[in-house]
């Protein structure tokens, strides 16, 4: 009994001190079929059972079994290692190497602030519409309270296709006349889409350009209401901090109107460059649509009010991101494209 | 308009420094766009409202100085001219059409004596921005800033007869303007003539040849009203915009008349020498009808949202002119209703819509409340095809594509390179400003591809751009607006460490093309062989979808690309969006049960005539792997050395499964034998 525990030990150490040594997996698996194989050196000794002693037997199987489970575990504890360390071999796992690049498409800086103005009113319910760009007389104008041969079209320098029957927008107020010439109160679209100006183009005029319309319409609509939705609107694009102001002006489609200025994005109020030390920026036309436009689609104003507001797209992205030159988002080029 | 404060102040107290004045005016809709410091003071630069004419002068906005800073206006009541009884001299002034000239004072002044204005006058003229005449047409002019009456002065003697007639044209008259400049008059002019021929424009510009000069003695003063109508039409049509027609084409009240004659009567006795003054010869309406509004202080209130009451109501009106008297008071309702009589200088004032705008800007907008309005359902709701557009651009931008927006407006060269010039579609603008801007789009393909000619100028070695936008045609003459979705991919690949630089192919656009269907959950696409006049001819390819055509995808034929300067290879396509919306799947989708028994793979390699289309290969693999086949995918192409020149070698990996079961090496060994088959047999191909 006592020869075969020693031998039995023996084997054990040496085994460990092999797999300790081995640098290779082939070489562990050569070891592991050695030792532990269907004819492995600790098969011998169970086959060697039979010549002890009948009560020697449960110990001596256990001590085998014992042997066996240490070299198992040291076996797969090695092979982890090896693999492991093959693996390190393989790949050098520098993480500051470039990725593989995935190329990314950019939305059109307009696009994003159109569709971040939309959202804005979308989320008090308003509806996002759109209409023609090729418009006519009547929708650019006459039904918008813009009579011909009045100082009032000064404002509005147009394109004309030829015929003159048709006209090319020169703002986006034609699409309230469109909505509601087709549908009654209640009314409260968005309608975000081209315009069109014969101007000279320069760093801050283009002959073609973007605007977003606004409309509401039911009964009891007040000059309060249009106060409130631009003001959230305002806090809700510029910043929580943003403050508005309302001019008054004029606009032939709307009585009473107004100009509405936001606080300076760039000084907060204080006066500078940008806001020419106004600390104001003007953003936006609005006001209360006037009886003669609901007069001219139809609806009683008497029994209706709305209020309309209009702002240009390119403006808001000009100040939003600090973009000096309107030309830019007509030019396409790929360097100012990504940086949105 | 610039307004000098020392001016103003002759009419108002100004208590307020010059910024503060300038901001309570512009918070009352008289912008001050900038306070300047001059020579002779603090200037305003001030914007006036179209509808605003009556500001229009120093005494207009003296007006609203006062009535904004609760002061007193000095109705300076001086400079009005008794009318002198004797009459010395004969004129007579007839008006032919009372609508065109509404009113009109002329005046015979004997014995001026033409010379230099005293200097205060000279200086607030050019405060003004006018240069000085002489001291008759400085008065005429001194009175337009002053009153906003424009006036007008002629050489007595050098008119014929003694009737002055306000007129149109006759066919053929012509008139040489002040500026010395011959002008064709036509019967829609109104002009204002001597017994003989037209001696000005009504509004617009006198004659040279009754202008005051130096020797002048005796002058004949116009002070008048036209139709803005006529004299805006007329102004345009001669390019000719000046103090009094930008006055006239916006309205000239018809008390004003009286007003500017008799203030230039003074001057023209206390600063011209003017000896002997006739007397008024005033033909045309002397005042205007009263206008009467009545005024619902409930509804007006109710419109503004409150903040208001009804005794700031009357006080912001009265202080701006307008007189109030209580009208229809209902004993029982509590419905306050005011009669409100609008100044004859108040044009714009119509309905009562137009009082309410003068009470919010009087008592301040600012001090109106600020309220979310109450939103109800709106008859219109959200427009599917809206959001499919917001889920292209994504879709494209994901896909790696940057959002172009290029002009809608393109110039005939353009047009030219691109082969569209000489269609009858086109629409074309009829006043462009440069040739870029004279033609509507036909199509996205020429904006994509002069972005991409832009970015490769700046040295950039790839493009991949999309856009999604309109473009026009006209059909019998009506404009059509079809939205397009383009999209260009040009130059190189990204290059990266892992991946050798290569140039964007067919495939690539193709590719594209195909992610955007099957998102869309498209099913049974064809490619078909186009004729497109920018592409090389065998890329040209349209799109098809149950027989309708979605779009046009081609390469551009390099000989056009090198008119423009790019070297490399450019593709192009074009998409009807609402084709592709209206065959999207816009059903909510349906689950369908993943499959319950696995599928084997089997590959195909093929070696065919160079001609036969994969389109043909794979229709044939389909038909012969029936319903076992779940999917075909091509992993190989090759044309070179190792097979046969003129051929092609393809090689597919086919899917293969039943839903019921799973299948055996047998079954599969028997379809795919099929397949092979009928490869050989139908194509002539080889099975390698």
């Amino acid at each position: 009994m006592q020869p075969l525990i020693e031998q039995v030990g023996q084997l054990c150490q040496e085994a460990l001190r092999q797999i300790q040594e081995a640098a290779e997996p082939v070489a562990l698996e050569g070891l592991r079929v050695q030792y532990l194989g269907r004819k492995g050196k600790l098969a011998e000794f169970t086959a060697q059972m039979g010549q002890i002693p009948q009560s020697d037997r449960p110990a001596a199987g256990e001590i085998i079994n014992r042997v066996k489970q240490t070299l198992t575990a040291a076996f797969q504890e090695k092979q982890t290692s090896l693999n492991s360390q093959s693996l390190s071999r393989r790949f050098s796992f520098d993480i500051t190497l470039p990725g593989v690049p995935r190329p990314i498409g950019h939305l059109h800086p307009l696009t994003q602030v159109i569709e971040q103005v939309c959202e804005v009113f979308e989320g008090i319910g308003f509806v996002v519409v759109e209409g023609p760009e090729i418009e006519t007389e009547r929708y650019n104008f006459e039904a918008l309270n813009i009579p011909a041969d009045h100082p009032s079209r000064d404002s509005f320098d147009t394109f004309y296709l030829e015929g003159g029957k048709y006209l090319l927008r020169s703002q986006t107020s034609t699409v309230q006349i469109r909505i509601m010439e087709k549908a009654k109160p209640p009314l409260a679209i968005v309608a975000p889409g081209k315009v069109f100006r014969p101007d000279a183009v320069d760093a801050s005029h283009s002959f073609m350009f973007h605007q977003i319309e606004g409309l509401l319409v039911d009964q009891g609509v007040t000059f309060a209401h249009l106060k409130g939705a631009l003001d959230l609107f305002a806090k809700r694009l510029f910043g929580k901090e943003t403050k508005i102001r309302f001019r008054p002006h004029y606009f032939p489609f709307t009585e009473p109107s107004a100009e509405v200025d936001v606080s300076c994005l760039l000084c907060q109020g204080k006066g500078c460059s940008v806001c020419g030390r106004k600390g104001w920026l003007e953003i936006m036309g609005a006001g209360m649509v006037h009886p003669n436009v609901f007069r001219a689609v139809g609806y009683d104003p008497k029994k209706y009010t709305g209020f309309a507001f209009g702002m240009g797209i390119e403006r808001i992205a000009m100040l939003k991101h600090g973009i000096d030159d309107i030309r830019l988002f007509f030019e396409n080029d790929v360097r100012f494209l990504e940086q949105f | 308009m610039k307004i000098p404060l020392e001016w103003l102040k002759e009419f108002v107290n100004i208590r307020l420094s010059p910024a503060e004045l300038a901001d309570r005016l512009t918070m009352a809709g008289l912008e001050v766009k900038a306070v300047e410091e001059t020579a002779s003071g603090v200037v305003f630069e001030a914007e006036i409202t179209p509808n605003r004419p009556d500001w229009l002068s120093i005494y207009g906005v003296a007006r609203e100085v006062a009535a904004v800073t609760r002061q007193k206006l000095r109705e300076n009541g001086k400079w009005k001219m008794e009318n002198r009884k004797n009459p010395f001299s004969n004129c007579k002034v007839l008006i032919h059409d009372a609508k065109a000239c509404p009113r009109y004072i002329g005046r015979v002044i004997e014995g001026v004596n033409v010379s230099s204005s005293p200097e205060e006058m000279v200086k607030r003229l050019s405060a003004m921005g006018t240069r000085s005449i002489n001291n008759v047409v400085d008065i005429t002019n001194y009175v337009l800033f002053e009153l906003g009456q424009p006036l007008h002065a002629f050489d007595l003697d050098k008119l014929q007869g003694s009737t002055i007639h306000i007129r149109f044209a006759k066919a053929g008259e012509e008139i040489i303007t002040i500026d010395g400049i011959t002008r064709k008059l036509t019967p829609q002019d109104l002009v204002i003539a001597d017994e003989i021929r037209p001696v000005a424009i009504a509004g617009v510009m006198g004659g040279k040849e009754t202008e005051v000069t130096e020797s002048t003695r005796n002058t004949f003063l116009e002070s008048a009203c036209f139709d803005p109508m006529l004299v805006r039409r007329t102004a345009r049509r001669l390019g000719l915009a000046s103090e009094s027609s930008y006055r006239f084409e916006r309205g000239i009240p018809l008390e004003s008349v009286l007003l500017g004659s008799d203030r230039a009567v003074e001057f023209l006795a206390r600063l011209a020498g003017a000896q002997k003054i006739g007397p008024r010869v005033d033909a045309g309406k002397k005042t205007s009808q009263e206008r009467k509004i009545v005024l619902n202080v409930h509804r007006v209130q109710h419109l503004l949202g409150g903040g208001i009451t009804q005794k700031q109501v009357q006080n912001c009106l009265s202080g701006l002119g307008f007189s109030i008297s209580k009208k229809g008071q209902k004993a029982r309702g509590r419905k306050q209703e005011l009669g409100v009589a609008v100044p004859g200088f108040r044009k714009d004032i119509k309905e009562e819509i137009d009082l309410a705008e003068e009470v919010a800007r009087v008592h301040g907008y600012d001090k109106i409340p600020s309220q979310l309005p109450a939103m109800r359902e709106t008859t219109i709701g959200p427009s599917p095809l809206l959001e499919f557009q917001r889920d292209l651009r994504r879709r494209l931008a994901g896909l790696g594509y940057d959002e172009a927006r290029t002009h809608s407006l393109t110039s005939h060269t353009a047009l030219k390179t691109f082969g569209q010039a000489g269609r009858s579609d086109l629409g074309k603008i009829q006043n462009p400003l440069s040739e870029e801007q004279e033609w509507m789009r036909p199509t996205l393909v020429i904006g994509l591809t002069q972005a991409a000619q832009r970015n490769f100028f700046h040295q950039r070695s790839g493009v991949r751009l999309f856009e999604l936008s309109h473009t026009y045609s006209l059909s019998k003459g009506h404009p059509r607006e079809s939205l397009k979705l383009g999209f260009l991919l040009g130059g190189d690949q990204p290059r990266h460490w892992q991946n050798k630089e290569e140039e964007y192919q067919w495939g690539d656009l193709k590719g594209a093309i195909e992610a955007i269907l099957s998102g869309l959950k498209f099913q049974g696409i064809q490619w078909e062989r186009a004729s497109l006049p920018w592409a090389i001819e065998e890329s040209a390819a349209e799109v098809y979808h149950q027989g309708e055509i979605l779009g046009i995808a081609a390469q551009i034929a390099p000989k056009l690309l090198s008119t423009l300067d790019i070297e490399k290879p450019v593709f192009v396509a074009e998409l009807e969006v609402e084709k592709l919306f209206k065959h999207a799947g816009k059903e909510t989708a349906r689950y369908r049960p993943l499959p319950k028994f696995p599928s084997v793979r089997r590959d195909i390699a093929l070696e065919l005539k160079e001609a036969v289309p994969a389109a043909q290969v794979m229709a044939v693999i389909r038909e012969k792997g029936k319903e076992l086949l779940e999917s075909i995918q091509l992993f190989d192409y090759y044309q070179g050395k190792q097979i046969f020149s003129g051929n092609k070698s393809l090689a597919f990996s086919l899917e293969y499964r039943a839903p019921d079961r799973t299948l055996t090496d047998e079954e599969i060994n028997h379809v795919h034998q099929q397949v092979a088959q009928g490869l050989m047999e139908r194509l002539g191909a080889k099975v390698r």
